[in-house]
């Protein structure tokens, strides 16, 4: 791995993607940089799409949408309804599928005739709204800033602060601080600090994660406000 | 990645409850993540970090720490000094006021001189680039919001902050100077606990009096408006130290509960565990009225050490760590306490086996069961001292304090109590004074616990501390009193007089006035000799008849006891019947001629007045216990124990001189040579008869007994005949010494004739060495020397 430290480039792996088109070696890493956090969502989407509970059949389906994103895709016109990475992987994947979808029927039916009507009549299946993309995007999110803080810990030798303080991370305050502080050897005044700094430090890498799908930084508040919408919205899965 | 693994079944986040998915990183919450993580973006707004170390070249500037309402914190160095200082930069547009540079100047002057290990020293202030600015003590910690956000306070954790800020405050209010913003963001904490408070005087730098803050400046201020007194918020021009305290009392309520006191809010004690102590403190802090509140953060202090050191030990030391529980002392019970207990419990089972056996030759291990009984209640006691010691000490964990201060503390006290009434009992032949004792326990102890239950339900549990230790001492002090004038009339005040008063004086029936008779015969010779009786009770009942056809009792009701078995010097000879039989001449002398009285004069008081006693003393013991009740453990309950004991103590110790110097029930002349009165027989009425009957019994004049008992009203007299008839000596074979306690007259068989003379009486005895045998009735001839021997049994 060229880099241990993906949150240098976390300001700027979309907007480098975008700026740069998909030509540059950085700009490619990037974008593979984030294929790679946000592949669960998608593929739990397609999953979804397909209704036949076909598990495998769907990760080689979404293995072959990253692909043709990663060699077909040109980024190089600046696009409005790109400035989101999520917008544009969601519409990215859903226009794929159509496709897909379509090419499949058509050779059936014998031919390659060209119809543009791609939102014709075709059952996607449940959970295929973008409110499901968006809670499973949230968690990919989350997922890859938590990691980032776990090597972060440990590579400081702090380890096993953050395997205990885990718990505490999203803002829980009533859970009892006694025997963490016990396990940790610290005050119960100390324990306070340590959680406090180490949440600020979780949240300050969730939002350089959610920024580095953006392309203008000052959606960020947006952006966290539309995801939180997604997962308090949540009825069902 | 976390420790939780995915959970499949629903999942609610506890904060914002919201349905947490299945395969959430870490099992955290992803909607407080996203939220917390909104929040955190403060950036916008404060200077950049290049404009500020671009404005403080001789400074290492860190990075932002902060940001509130007036402006943004940073962290730097000084490496001319070498130490870490807070940056604190105010808002630029804050110093487009004119007035405010000056301002700005002599505040920070004045803060300058605050010189407290709880007040953020400042270092130096002024203005760079436009940029208002001060440098400060930095401080390695968080502020008290972003501690409660971190976790709960518990009540000691919260009360351990307290003093610190007090301090703080009483510097600075010492000089004059005001805080006015008191709030959680202005309260540091440092790692090893130590309160600092930042921002003293800000608000009079920004603004102009007590309108610094209005609504429309930034969100964070008016978060400051709800720490603020109302006499802030009225834009009152005379604000003073109070507004602090009332700004203190919020933020230690907000530890407390997590929740602000707005409108009608519920004391601390309710929504946490904190104690009715520390309630009074914050709810006196919160008191609208500027005169109710405290005066001074000096007193605030005060009563929080106070209020903390109800709960010994743990608030005294802040952020004390608490010792790890094992499951048996998370049940709510330390080792300790359950080792003490059994100990304690097992004295009175080892002592009740020793005791139960009541072997004739005292042998060995009874005394061994015995004596390891006292050795284990003794060991179980010293225990509890010691573990009560360990646990103000923290060595040991903290369950079960309550139950081993009960131990330590209320058994002693009614364990002696008790001991002593017992004791007193036995060694005075009076059982009464045992039973009032017990009583009292019994009246008191469960009235406690109900009141106690009752005010807690009806919430009247929030009685200040100050009434409730005046209420306490007053009811100390008539217990007190209540048992000295008690035990000046031998335990039986308030009831001994007026009942004396009140037995004498009878109705009169009749024609016949007989109160004035007996009360004049009782009263009014008041002689120097007591009547004593050796015996048990001594029945002396007056009849008399009216004209009308049925007779009329009027009982004259006393008592006279056995207080003491020792033969006084002086009083040889004498018994009780003698006394009595003065007693009845002098009663005979007094009444008018045609009141007919039978000669025993019966009187029972002690039975009437001790119920009366008891219900007085229960009622009184369960009175204080209602009130104590309703103010609460332990108080109560050690209220209740001092209480008894007082009482114990009280009743008995004039008990002791009784016999000599005690009041006395009857005073009578000095007892002379009494010539026996000849009896005159007269049987031509059954009240005649009957007295005939009984003068006859007393003086054994055995040809009279036979003429009554044959006479024909005899049967319808014998119901007004109660058998004590004491004096009379008998001897039994196999008894010698013994003493007739009692005699019954034999049923008059209709007809016939008796096979052998002599008189068949039912015999209660007495032995030498005072112990009762079990009575029986026995034929009794009389024998020359003048006793009665028993001839045969029937």
């Amino acid at each position: 791995m060229p880099e241990c430290r993906p949150s240098a480039f976390a300001a700027t792996r979309w907007t480098l993607v975008l700026e740069s088109g998909s030509e540059t070696p950085r700009a490619r890493a990037a974008l593979r940089e984030l294929c790679d956090i946000y592949y669960a969502p998608v593929v739990s989407f397609v999953r979804r799409w397909r209704q036949d509970g076909d598990e495998d059949a769907a990760r080689d389906q979404a293995h072959a949408f990253f692909e043709s994103v990663l060699t077909n895709e040109k980024f190089g016109e600046p696009d409005p309804r790109r400035g989101r990475f999520r917008n544009y992987l969601l519409g990215a994947v859903k226009h794929f599928l159509l496709e897909q979808q379509r090419l499949a029927a058509t050779e059936k039916r014998g031919g390659r005739a060209e119809h543009e009507r791609l939102e014709d009549g075709i059952h996607a299946g449940p959970g295929t709204d973008a409110s499901a993309f968006d809670r499973a995007w949230a968690l990919a999110l989350i997922g890859r800033a938590l990691g980032d803080l776990e090597s972060e810990m440990s590579a400081v030798g702090k380890a096993e602060q953050f395997a205990v303080l885990e718990p505490w991370l999203d803002g829980n305050a009533e859970a009892p601080q006694a025997q963490a502080a016990e396990i940790l050897g610290l005050s119960g005044t100390a324990i306070k600090v340590v959680i406090h700094r180490l949440r600020e430090r979780f949240r300050a890498k969730v939002r350089a994660e959610v920024a580095a799908t953006l392309h203008d930084p000052a959606e960020l508040d947006a952006e966290l406000r539309h995801l939180v919408a997604a997962l308090v919205g949540a009825g069902s899965g | 990645m976390g420790v939780k693994t995915e959970i499949d079944s629903e999942n609610v986040c506890k904060t914002c409850g919201a349905i947490i998915p299945a395969g959430a990183p870490g099992g955290l919450c992803p909607a407080c993540i996203l939220v917390g993580s909104q929040q955190a973006a403060g950036v916008v707004g404060a200077p950049p970090l290049e404009q500020i170390a671009a404005a403080f070249p001789e400074l290492e500037v860190l990075g932002l720490v902060g940001r509130g309402g007036m402006g943004a914190v940073y962290h730097a160095r000084q490496p001319k000094l070498d130490r870490d200082l807070a940056l604190k930069v105010l808002l630029p547009d804050l110093g487009a006021d004119p007035a405010f540079e000056e301002r700005f100047s002599r505040e920070a002057r004045a803060l300058a001189k605050l010189n407290h290990p709880n007040i953020v020293g400042v270092y130096d202030f002024g203005e760079r680039d436009g940029l208002f600015y001060l440098t400060m003590e930095f401080v390695d910690g968080v502020n008290l919001r972003q501690a409660m956000e971190a976790g709960r306070f518990t009540p000691e954790q919260a009360v351990a902050v307290i003093p610190g800020i007090c301090d703080a405050l009483q510097e600075a209010h010492g000089r004059g100077i005001l805080h006015r913003d008191i709030k959680p963001e202005n309260i540091l904490l440092d790692r090893d606990g130590k309160v600092k408070i930042v921002d003293f005087g800000i608000a009079r730098m920004i603004g102009d009096g007590a309108h610094d803050f209005t609504l429309t400046q930034s969100g964070a201020v008016i978060g400051s408006r709800q720490y603020m007194a109302p006499e802030q918020l009225e834009g009152s021009s005379s604000i003073d130290q109070r507004a602090d305290i009332y700004s203190l009392g919020v933020v230690f309520y907000e530890m407390l509960t997590g929740e602000l006191p707005i409108g009608r809010f519920r004391p601390p004690s309710e929504k946490s565990a904190t104690t009715k102590y520390i309630d009074e403190v914050v709810m006196r802090s919160l008191e609208k009225e500027l005169e109710r509140r405290f005066q001074t953060v000096g007193e605030v202090k005060t009563q929080v050490e106070t209020a903390a050191s109800m709960r010994a030990g743990v608030a005294a030391r802040p952020a004390a760590k608490e010792r790890k529980s094992t499951p048996g002392e998370v049940a709510g019970v330390a080792k300790m306490t359950l080792w003490v207990t059994g100990l304690i419990l097992l004295a009175p089972v080892l002592a009740g086996m020793a005791l139960a056996v009541r072997a004739p030759g005292r042998e060995a291990w009874v005394i061994v069961l015995f004596w390891a009984g006292v050795v284990s209640a003794l060991v179980g006691y010293v225990g509890s001292w010691l573990a009560l010691h360990a646990m103000q000490r923290s060595e040991i964990s903290l369950a079960g304090r309550t139950w081993l201060r009960l131990i330590a503390i209320a058994l002693p006290v009614v364990g002696v109590a008790a001991l002593a009434s017992i004791w007193a009992s036995h060694e005075f032949r009076d059982f009464g004074k045992g039973s009032v004792f017990l009583t009292m326990i019994a009246a008191a102890v469960p009235t406690y616990l109900i009141a106690s239950a009752l005010a807690k339900a009806a919430g009247l549990a929030v009685v200040s501390w100050s009434a409730r230790q005046w209420a306490w001492r007053g009811i100390a002090l008539l217990m007190v009193a209540t048992g000295i004038f008690a035990g000046s009339r031998d335990g039986h005040w308030p009831l001994d007089h007026s009942k004396l008063r009140g037995l004498i004086k009878l109705p009169s029936l009749g024609e016949h006035e007989l109160g004035p008779a007996i009360e004049k015969a009782a009263g009014e010779r008041l002689g120097d000799y007591q009547i004593r009786s050796t015996g048990d009770q001594v029945a002396i009942t007056v009849l008399h008849e009216t004209r009308s056809a049925s007779v009329g009792r009027a009982p004259f009701e006393q008592l006279v006891k056995d207080w003491s078995r020792r033969v006084e010097p002086g009083n040889q000879g004498e018994s009780v019947g003698d006394h009595v039989r003065a007693f009845k001449q002098r009663l005979l002398d007094a009444l008018p001629a045609e009141a007919i009285v039978n000669a025993k004069l019966q009187y029972l008081f002690m039975r009437g007045s001790a119920k009366d006693e008891l219900i007085c003393f229960g009622l009184l013991a369960a009175l204080a216990a209602a009130a104590m009740g309703v103010m609460g453990f332990p108080s109560g309950l050690c209220g209740i124990c001092a209480m008894v004991f007082a009482y114990g103590v009280m009743l008995f110790v004039p008990a002791r001189a009784y016999p000599a110097d005690g009041p006395q029930l009857v005073r009578g002349p000095a007892l002379g040579e009494l010539e026996p009165e000849p009896i005159v027989a007269d049987f031509s009425t059954p009240a005649a008869a009957a007295r005939t009957y009984v003068e006859a019994m007393s003086r054994v004049d055995l040809g009279l007994i036979e003429r009554a008992v044959a006479a024909e009203e005899f049967e319808r007299m014998t119901k007004y005949f109660d058998p004590l008839q004491p004096g009379i000596r008998a001897e039994v074979s196999g008894f010698e010494g013994g003493r007739v306690l009692a005699v019954e007259p034999s049923r008059n068989r209709s007809g016939g004739e008796r096979a052998n003379p002599g008189v068949s009486m039912t015999v209660r005895m007495v032995s030498r060495d005072g112990s009762r045998l079990p009575e029986f009735q026995g034929w009794f001839s009389e024998s020359p020397d003048g006793t009665w021997k028993l001839a045969t049994k029937p």
